[in-house]
């Protein structure tokens, strides 16, 4: 009988809860004083994560630690970054909502992502061609020019397969890299990754850059040996 | 050993951190404010000019100037922003302040922290419609603080000692002084009340009970307020929303602290906000938001003595009084009040995000309320009425299913969290209507699906008769603007000329300076100060007096 009158009570309980309780439209678990930011905050749009994602179109393999610097000079350290490569978008861990999300392109001027040891730093650009929004690059020298790469995923054709979750499919998804060089006078040039690139980038320090390339033995095959190369160019001035 | 060392440690590290508060306490006694005047009417514009030292400004750029009666009240609030060391703005002072002595001071945010000094001016006020002065409360001159005298390295030469009104007066300024930090100089009328009783004090300033940031303001204004219950206690852990109605609208969100404090922080923020506040939680609990003025408390009372003024003092205020009231007739030339707000847009991007959908009502053919046009024109959207109890649904895209719960409610950017505000919108009521269809993030809360309706009347008036939701008009950066004094401009021969301030500039701290102005109507004796601030914080002052006839 009082087990009954006990229910009956919660019962009710639990019924004006519900009818008093107002919906904010908005979740605030895991609000506290720690979460006020009076710089500013960041935004962006919940991402939910699939396994052909996670495995395909993510730069890198791992969460990792990272910055984010925004258009407004604010800075965003220790977050949790990953590069979504088909989407060209940032995702962020936050650690509040347990969520993941795109961070909105507008507010993002530059990140960093720990890969490693390695620091490797991605910054907003606007090439001709592209949409307002912008696009990550990723910046790989830096010196009176800016050489930079744009990774991006492109699904091949393949004869039909099961993956590992048995899951039938005729893509498979690759990164490629497009390079760029920068300079706030000419813009965004594309480049690839040779000799002759480089040469028809600067045409008229042709002689020197042979040279130079020919003396210091640099073969150019690799975005590594690009680097070299405008360093080595850098320091003998002939990027400006 | 070992231990010996971390002793050590500790006390060193212990010394660094105690130094590098005492230089940033010694910094903030720097700063200094000038007046262009040390009397005035009720009604009057006060311009100041606050130096702040390299150091601060680099750290926080805006410094807020107070003025505060004598029992330690604040009668209004000032906050500028520095230039190349330099805070220029202005102070109305109430038309209806009484007679009496008054304390202007200025300060940065950060000091609210902290138990300081602070250096302030006496302001001697006039009331406006005042018959007859007869005796003046003014400070004891034991408040009163030297000033060091500097006749000998900074002589003021007049090019005439007797002048008649409208006269120009030119002359030169030689300073032999080598440690001058910074200085001003000014030309005007001689007050004799001023001469015998005015002059700098210090007041301690209690810390501040609330919680300010360690949050320097810089290119910006904090918003700082309190939440209560209905019982008036203070709310710690409540979630409190500011909105501005703009385009796109501004929205921020804090947790208040354990004495119930908020703060928000608008940048570039110019004019007068009108902000709404309002803290909210599910359980729909009333709330009260008191917003709370960036001013210092004064720790104790200033002590003030009862003056009976002399023939020649009274006579003097008699006349301003006069020539005031001649100036309102002929010419008003207060500055206006009204401060449009502006703030720069830092995102184009509204805080919930680019709308899926944007319904521009207009468009389309009229609708009679919100039912039908969400019917009509949301597509994705559910208007759902069970029982009487209206509730909104949004279709979430990327899911591919309904939100369970109701999306972010806005009407001209502000949440509601009763839909009942959206029943009775007509079509012509509506500028736009945007609606997100997707889960999305503001700093770490997590947004639902957004319903934002941005009505024609931009008023807010339906604020109003809510509940838990306030506007608040909050004075953000003052704008730069210029006294009219300053102004090169010729009064003509047939119109009152009543000015009792001629001149007010920064001073070159080293060589030799020139200087001209035009006398007004007024006559009497005219006062040209050089005052500032030497390298080791000391207050200098030398006047010269030409005399009017």
């Amino acid at each position: 009988m009082k087990a009954k009158k006990y229910i009956v009570s919660l019962l009710l309980l639990v019924l004006g809860w519900s009818t008093v309780a107002q919906e904010l439209g908005f979740n605030v678990d895991g609000l506290s004083l720690e979460t006020n930011r009076l710089g500013g905050k960041i935004m962006g749009e919940i991402f939910y994560i699939s396994a052909l994602a996670n495995s395909n179109f993510l730069y890198p393999d791992e969460w990792v630690d990272g910055e984010i610097t925004l258009t407004d000079g604010d800075k965003y350290e220790n977050v949790k970054l990953r590069y979504h490569a088909e989407d060209d978008e940032l995702i962020a861990y936050n650690e509040k909502n347990k969520s993941l999300y795109f961070v909105e392109k507008e507010q993002v001027s530059a990140f960093v992502m720990i890969v490693g040891e390695q620091e490797r730093k991605f910054i907003k650009g606007y090439p001709k061609g592209e949409d307002k929004k912008g696009k990550y690059f990723e910046e790989l020298y830096v010196g009176n020019q800016i050489f930079l790469s744009d990774t991006h995923v492109y699904e091949q054709k393949v004869s039909p397969f099961k993956d590992e979750l048995g899951i039938m499919r005729d893509v498979e998804y690759y990164f490629r890299s497009d390079y760029f060089r920068y300079s706030k006078k000419e813009g965004y040039h594309k480049m690839g990754i040779n000799r002759r690139a480089l040469i028809t980038a600067f045409p008229e320090h042709k002689k020197a850059i042979k040279k130079l390339l020919r003396k210091n033995s640099i073969f150019i095959d690799s975005e590594q040996d690009m680097v070299r190369a405008f360093s080595l160019l850098d320091e003998n001035h002939l990027l400006q | 050993m070992k231990k010996r060392i971390t002793y050590f440690l500790v006390l060193f590290l212990l010394l660094v951190a105690y130094s590098g508060f005492a230089q940033t306490d010694s910094e903030f006694s720097k700063l200094h404010l000038y007046t262009d005047r040390d009397y005035c009417l009720s009604g009057d514009t006060l311009w100041f000019k606050v130096w702040l030292p390299k150091k601060l400004e680099q750290n926080s750029n805006v410094a807020h100037v107070q003025l505060n009666s004598a029992n330690g009240g604040v009668i209004t609030t000032a906050v500028a922003l520095s230039k190349e060391q330099w805070v220029e703005g202005f102070v109305h002072v109430p038309d209806s302040l009484s007679s009496g002595t008054y304390f202007i001071s200025a300060f940065l945010n950060e000091q609210r922290n902290l138990e300081l000094k602070h250096r302030a001016k006496t302001l001697f006020v006039y009331n406006r419609f005042e018959e007859e002065l007869k005796e003046m409360k003014v400070p004891g001159a034991a408040l009163i603080s030297n000033v060091m005298p500097v006749e000998n390295q900074v002589k003021i030469n007049a090019s005439k000692t007797i002048c008649s009104t409208r006269d120009k007066v030119t002359g030169t300024i030689e300073i032999n002084l080598d440690e001058i930090e910074h200085a001003t100089l000014s030309a005007k009328l001689r007050d004799p009340l001023v001469s015998s009783s005015a002059g700098d004090i210090t007041f301690v300033a209690s810390k501040n009970q609330s919680i300010i940031p360690a949050f320097a303001e810089k290119d910006g204004v904090l918003i700082s307020g309190k939440v209560f219950n209905e019982d008036n206690n203070p709310q710690k852990n409540t979630l409190v929303l500011l909105s501005i109605s703009s385009e796109p609208p501004y929205f921020d969100y804090c947790i208040s602290d354990e004495n119930g404090g908020f703060n928000f922080f608008l940048k570039h923020a110019t004019g007068d906000a009108k902000v709404v506040l309002q803290a909210v939680s599910s359980s729909n609990n009333e709330f009260v938001i008191r917003p709370e003025l960036n001013s210092l408390d004064v720790e104790k009372e200033l002590s003030i003595e009862t003056k009976i003024l002399n023939p020649e003092q009274s006579k003097f205020i008699s006349t301003i009084i006069q020539a005031n009231f001649i100036n309102k007739l002929f010419n008003s030339t207060r500055l206006s009040s009204e401060n449009t707000f502006q703030m720069p847009v830092r995102y184009t991007v509204p805080f919930y995000g680019i709308p899926t959908k944007r319904v521009t009502p207009a468009e389309f053919f009229d609708l009679p309320n919100f039912k039908e046009i969400s019917r009509e024109l949301l597509h994705g959207f559910q208007y759902r009425n069970v029982n009487n109890e209206i509730s909104f649904r949004l279709l979430n895209l990327s899911q591919g299913n309904f939100f369970p719960h109701e999306p972010l409610r806005l009407l001209n950017g502000i949440p509601v969290f009763k839909n009942s505000y959206f029943i009775d919108l007509k079509s012509t009521d509506i500028s736009y209507i945007d609606i997100v269809q997707s889960e999305r993030v503001f700093g770490d809360i997590q947004i639902n699906g957004v319903l934002s309706v941005s009505l024609v009347d931009k008023s807010n008036s339906w604020l109003a008769q809510q509940s838990n939701i306030n506007s608040y008009t909050i004075p953000c950066l003052q704008l730069a603007k210029q006294a009219g004094y300053l102004r090169t401009q010729k009064i003509a021969i047939g119109e009152p000329d009543i000015r009792q301030n001629y001149l007010w500039e920064k001073l070159q701290v080293s060589g030799n300076k020139t200087f001209e102005f035009y006398l007004s109507d007024l006559k009497g004796e005219i006062e040209i100060t050089v005052e500032g601030v030497t390298k080791n914080n000391q207050v200098f002052k030398t006047s010269k007096i030409i005399e009017v006839k």
